[in-house]
């Protein structure tokens, strides 16, 4: 009796019952396996993405940090004016000396430009600087050195070592057919072709305008704010769709010292 | 006995599904807590990144407040809490406004706690640590509000020096630290050269622990050297009735200057009484004041004096117009104490001063005795020449400004007395030829009065940093 009961329990499954049940689990690790999948691709993209986010959000504020703190300290801070190095003309320093901003090769100023700027100040109590970001292909550098009384910045800041990878693949200035590829996935980012990295609002009497269109008053020496955009791209494409993938960052960089 | 064998070994495996489950899970458990991790560490960054940007922005909002509640319009005006009328804040003292939390303390001159904000960036900036000086506290406008403000902790309210901006100002190689520095109008000096310039820190402290300091460094956007009690641009004459001196008053801390400073001759008929320092009198001199700019600067601040309240009106006929006030109030004057020789020993109540812009020729007072004297507090300017008749007294505090010509007169009979207490500045001449009063009339040069006229105006912001800790 004993041995009848034992014999039932330990019957096993038919061919049938064994096919279905080994099919509903490939089905389910499949279905499970291709999100893996897919998750995974995810991943590493929004990864990249976040990467690239990143690095170009710690530029900005860098940049921004440095806009905001440019100018000091300022002349007035001195009864007579002492060496030229000893204090900042201005809050961002020009080349040529007296240049008039513009955008899209317009303007006079190698420097401040759409993807060229030097500023002057000193931010840590150690000496007034010239800090300088400069795009260079799809690289943006950044250089500082000491301020040379009367010396040119953009040929200080040019000598060997001192300009350094700051953030890659930045795609402002990619070339034209790059942007047009861009133009297709993105077509709000890059509504005309190169974006600038710079754009430097003058004080006017009525506040501030762009100092392209500041008239008398597009000068270096009167650059109220500089509005920084970076478009930076992922070192891979996306994984799933293989397409570009671009992340775009504003900021604005406020400048308090007074320009004399 | 096969049978009992495969029994057996299904009895051995009896637990296997719950260790598989369990492995499972563990696997999965491990994918899930590396995803965890991994956005957790996004997270920090982008933590991080605003925290900084928190802290800077809130202690921006601490020096704006500073800045602002030095201007006497403010509704939250710092008033004599920073520094005696228009006077100045000495270098030993130092203010602050608090603004913890609801039951957080604040404490920055505490040096030996560190969870209640100590100020250790005075001590490094001065050379001498905040416990070596008196320190005045106030609240900020945002402590005890329903709604939290910004998060700042403290801001700072002190004197500049050389040493504490780290800069050398009068460039001798040398930082000074025990001279407060003053801004006239274009550049710092430590000569006492125009107003105060004023340092302002501001401390912001978020609960995750990150810190930033910002500091000001301000000064009244249009400040005035006062070089005599009268100074104008020709001649003066003064009558006997006239005393006039350069000693400033003893309530103010501002160096003594010239009595009478003209471009011309200066007269002293009579028995008219004119002192001061380094000299009582410096005909010839040179006018330094830029009248018309100083005027267009302080152009959107003032009141044409016409307006309701003043008792000064338009003299119907008058071409060009021409205005008058015969018991005019321009400002409510301060009460003072008086001192034997008409200098005021002390403010008990510090009025309130304004700005008024007379458009033409200006005549206050009438030659009527009775009624009231003609008052005021601030700056009065005048496009054109002033003529005050002192019949029933005179008395105003503050800077008055003529592009034109200064007359006194008065009815000989009075035995009213006059007080100017500031300075008056003239593009023309000072004429006050009256003798035999049975009154008198005291001109005292007090640039605190004259520094407090300007207080209605925004503070400029001299320079701006971040300082790194």
């Amino acid at each position: 009796m004993t041995r009848e009961h034992t014999c039932r329990n330990q019957l096993g499954f038919t061919l049938i019952e064994m096919m279905v049940a080994v099919a509903i689990f490939v089905i389910i690790c499949g279905a499970i396996f291709g999100l893996l999948g897919f998750t995974q691709k995810r991943y590493q993209t929004e990864t990249q993405v976040l990467g690239a986010f990143q690095e170009a959000r710690l530029g900005l504020d860098q940049i921004v940090r440095d806009v905001n703190d440019a100018g000091y300290p300022p002349l007035n801070h001195f009864t007579t004016a002492p060496a030229a190095n000893l204090y900042a003309n201005g809050p961002i320093a020009p080349s040529p000396a007296a240049c008039l901003i513009g955008t899209a090769g317009g303007g006079t100023c190698t420097t401040p430009s759409d993807f060229d700027v030097i500023f002057e100040g000193d931010v840590d109590g150690t000496g007034v600087k010239w800090t300088r970001y400069q795009l260079q292909g799809t690289t943006l550098l950044r250089g500082v050195v000491n301020k040379v009384a009367g010396g040119d910045p953009v040929a200080a800041t040019n000598a060997a070592g001192v300009m350094l990878p700051y953030v890659q693949n930045v795609m402002n200035n990619a070339p034209a057919a790059q942007i047009a590829q861009f133009q297709a996935i993105y077509p709000n980012m890059f509504p005309i072709g190169p974006v600038p990295i710079f754009q430097y609002s003058c004080d006017i009497s009525a506040g501030t305008a762009l100092c392209q269109n500041a008239g008398a008053n597009n000068s270096p020496a009167n650059v109220r704010d500089v509005e920084v955009t970076l478009i930076v791209m992922t070192p891979q494409r996306d994984a799933e769709t293989k397409q570009l993938r671009l992340v775009e960052l504003n900021g604005r960089g406020h400048r308090i010292n007074p320009n004399k | 006995m096969k049978r009992i064998h495969t029994t057996r070994g299904r009895k051995s495996e009896a637990g296997i599904a719950l260790l598989v489950a369990i492995f499972t899970l563990l696997l999965i458990s491990v994918a899930a807590i590396s995803l965890v991790v991994g956005s957790g560490t996004e997270s920090s960054l982008a933590g991080n990144y605003r925290t900084s940007a928190s802290a800077y922005y809130a202690a921006a909002a601490g020096l704006e407040e500073g800045r602002g509640r030095l201007m006497s319009q403010n509704p939250n005006y710092f008033n004599n809490f920073v520094a005696p009328q228009g006077g100045v804040l000495p270098l030993t003292q130092v203010r602050y406004v608090l603004n913890g939390l609801q039951g957080e303390v604040v404490a920055p001159a505490n040096l030996s706690s560190t969870t209640t904000y100590p100020d250790v960036q005075y001590g490094s900036a001065f050379g001498v640590p905040i416990t070596g000086r008196t320190v005045q506290t106030t609240t900020s406008i945002f402590s005890g509000g329903a709604v939290p403000g910004p998060a700042y902790k403290w801001v700072r309210i002190s004197a500049a020096t050389e040493q504490s901006i780290n800069t050398d100002v009068n460039n001798d190689n040398a930082l000074d630290n025990a001279t407060p520095l003053f801004y006239d109008g274009s550049n710092l000096n430590l000569t006492s050269n125009g107003m105060q310039a004023l340092e302002i820190t501001s401390l912001a402290s978020l609960p995750d622990g990150s810190q930033k300091i910002l500091q000001y460094v301000v000064a009244p956007a249009t400040p005035i050297t006062i070089d005599a009690a009268i100074h104008t641009k020709t001649g003066a004459v003064l009558g006997d009735a006239l005393n006039v001196t350069g000693y400033v008053d003893p309530v103010c801390s501002r160096p003594d200057t010239y009595g009478v400073k003209a471009g011309a001759a200066i007269s002293v008929p009579g028995s008219g009484n004119v002192t001061g320092s380094p000299g009582d009198i410096q005909p010839n001199a040179p006018f330094p004041y830029n009248l018309p700019a100083l005027i267009s600067s302080l152009q959107g601040s003032t009141t044409k004096i016409d307006v309701p309240g003043t008792g000064v009106t338009p003299v119907s006929g008058s071409t060009p117009v021409t205005y008058s006030g015969p018991h005019a109030t321009l400002g409510v004057a301060p009460t003072v104490t008086y001192g034997g020789s008409g200098a005021i020993t002390a403010v008990t109540a510090p009025g309130t001063p304004a700005m008024y812009i007379s458009p033409g020729d200006l005549t206050l007072g009438v030659p009527t005795i009775g009624g009231a004297a003609p008052s005021g507090q601030g700056v009065l300017i005048v496009q054109g020449n002033l003529t005050i008749d002192i019949s029933n007294g005179f008395n105003y505090f503050g800077l008055i400004l003529v592009t034109g010509n200064l007359f006194m007169t008065a009815n000989p009979n009075t035995t009213a007395t006059s007080n100017i207490h500031g300075a008056i500045i003239g593009s023309g001449s000072f004429t006050s030829n009256l003798t035999n009063l049975g009154g008198s009339i005291f001109v005292h040069q007090n640039a605190c009065m004259v520094n407090s006229a300007f207080s209605g105006l925004p503070l400029s912001i001299l320079s701006f940093r971040e300082i790194r800790q």
